[in-house]
């Protein structure tokens, strides 16, 4: 029980430093809400990664100030509103720049566990 | 909406402490996003009320996340901090040239000032324009200082026919003022913290800061009363001081976690404090120290407590902690 939560914790305090990369990969593929990208990510990573809810928003609206999306509202046919999200042309190099340094440092985490 | 989801909505939006305009949509975004929650929850079979405690649970502490949503839209560029520190930056030019008894020039200033307030405080309010507010108050609290000295003795002068007419009107117009004084000084203090109880206490600063330089003139009868010498001699200790004000109202607005920017708002006011008080008053003992350092700091927490004191409860500043959890189904 006790590893588990050590477990936990490590992988909260990597999703929390990788949710910047994560977010602009996937909507980078396509235009994404709030909800819609929590539950992508847990799909994509077969339930793996959680996203906390409450700390989603900040995040893509710090990213949207630093001018790497870009939000706007749309009205569904039954009334409801969604905040989609898409990539800027900033956002693409900056997705490109996170995620060379996180194969970097992947590779290079790898290479000192296969010793 | 139901009464659940309004009641969390309602504390997210008391702790945001953004502008209408910037909260809106954030709350809008974060209903959306709860009533999706609800919905799904509602499909795996939880009935509407366990759905929506359930949705909240899941969300987190609102605080927290009012606290990173306020990080991420109050990340003012250095433009704007520069632009909060151009009224400090106006006083230290006053004390550096020795400018500090030019009335005139001063009530040209303030009255500057308060016009650039009146005109920003109405579009939007943006988050450089508290210090400026708080220069806004210096006319309203020359008056209130006035009125305490003047009032009683005019009226007592009245009292044994002593006065003439003329002091008479301006003893009533005091005895006026104060009230009204005293009404607007509140209620731009308590205006600013509804919005952030932060931005109001740096409203402070330059109150808590200058307080030390009236305790430096106390002994020569006051700022008013003090001949044009006797001020002048504290001018270069005070526009020093006020340069290290207008640095640390530059960096706060850099900074982004709120407790660390509170902090650095108090430890300016009493490094003041450590560099004023020995030469005010060499004789004042430790006890007499720390009654000052409290009341410096009770003065830039004032905007907190009289939020909580008017607006009543805990939650005028944080939102009750503790979302009841939801129940799976049978």
């Amino acid at each position: 029980m006790w590893g588990m939560a050590r477990r936990e914790k490590y992988s909260g305090e990597l999703l929390k430093g990788s949710m910047d990369c994560l977010l602009l990969a996937l909507i980078g593929r396509e235009p994404m809400y709030g909800y819609q990208l929590i539950r992508e990510v847990e799909r994509q990573s077969r339930g793996y990664l959680q996203f906390k809810e409450g700390t989603l928003y900040p995040a893509l609206h710090r990213l949207e100030q630093d001018g790497f999306i870009q939000g706007r509202w749309e009205r569904l046919p039954n009334g409801q509103e969604r905040r989609y999200y898409s990539l800027t042309e900033e956002g693409e190099k900056a997705l490109q720049a996170k995620a060379r340094t996180w194969k970097s440092f992947a590779a290079a985490v790898n290479m000192v566990l296969r010793g | 909406m139901s009464l659940e989801l309004d009641r969390f909505l309602q504390h997210l939006r008391a702790s945001l402490h953004l502008d209408a305009a910037d909260a809106e949509p954030v709350l809008r975004e974060i209903n959306a996003h709860l009533e999706d929650r609800v919905a799904d929850l509602q499909a795996q079979g939880f009935d509407r009320a366990s759905a929506e405690r359930l949705a909240i649970e899941r969300f987190g502490d609102v605080r927290q996340v009012a606290r990173e949503m306020c990080e991420a839209h109050q990340r003012p560029t250095w433009r704007e901090a520069l632009l909060a520190a151009c009224p400090h930056g106006l006083v230290v030019l006053f004390f550096a040239l020795g400018l500090s008894r030019n009335f005139p020039l001063l009530a040209l200033a303030f009255a500057a000032i308060t016009v650039v307030t009146f005109l920003f405080w109405r579009r939007g309010r943006p988050q450089w324009i508290y210090p400026w507010a708080g220069y806004s108050l210096f006319p309203l609290l020359v008056v209130l200082r006035l009125a305490v000295r003047e009032v009683p003795n005019g009226f007592d002068s009245w009292l044994d026919a002593e006065t003439s007419l003329q002091t008479g009107a301006e003893t009533v117009a005091l005895a006026v003022l104060f009230p009204l004084s005293w009404w607007a000084v509140v209620r731009v203090i308590l205006e600013a913290a509804r919005r952030d109880w932060l931005l109001a206490s740096l409203m402070m600063l330059p109150m808590a800061v200058l307080s030390g330089w009236l305790l430096l003139l106390a002994p020569y009868g006051g700022y008013l009363w003090a001949s044009p010498e006797d001020v002048a001699q504290f001018d270069p200790l005070m526009a020093r001081m006020m340069l290290a004000v207008a640095v640390v109202v530059a960096v706060f607005f850099r900074f982004g976690a709120r407790l660390l920017r509170f902090a650095l708002l108090c430890g300016v006011a009493l490094v003041s404090l450590a560099i004023i008080n020995p030469i005010a008053e060499p004789g004042t003992g430790p006890a007499g120290l720390a009654l000052r350092a409290v009341v410096l700091l009770g003065l830039l927490a004032s905007p907190a407590l009289l939020l909580l004191l008017l607006d009543g409860g805990p939650g005028s500043l944080w939102p009750p902690r503790g979302q009841s959890s939801g129940r799976a189904p049978a």
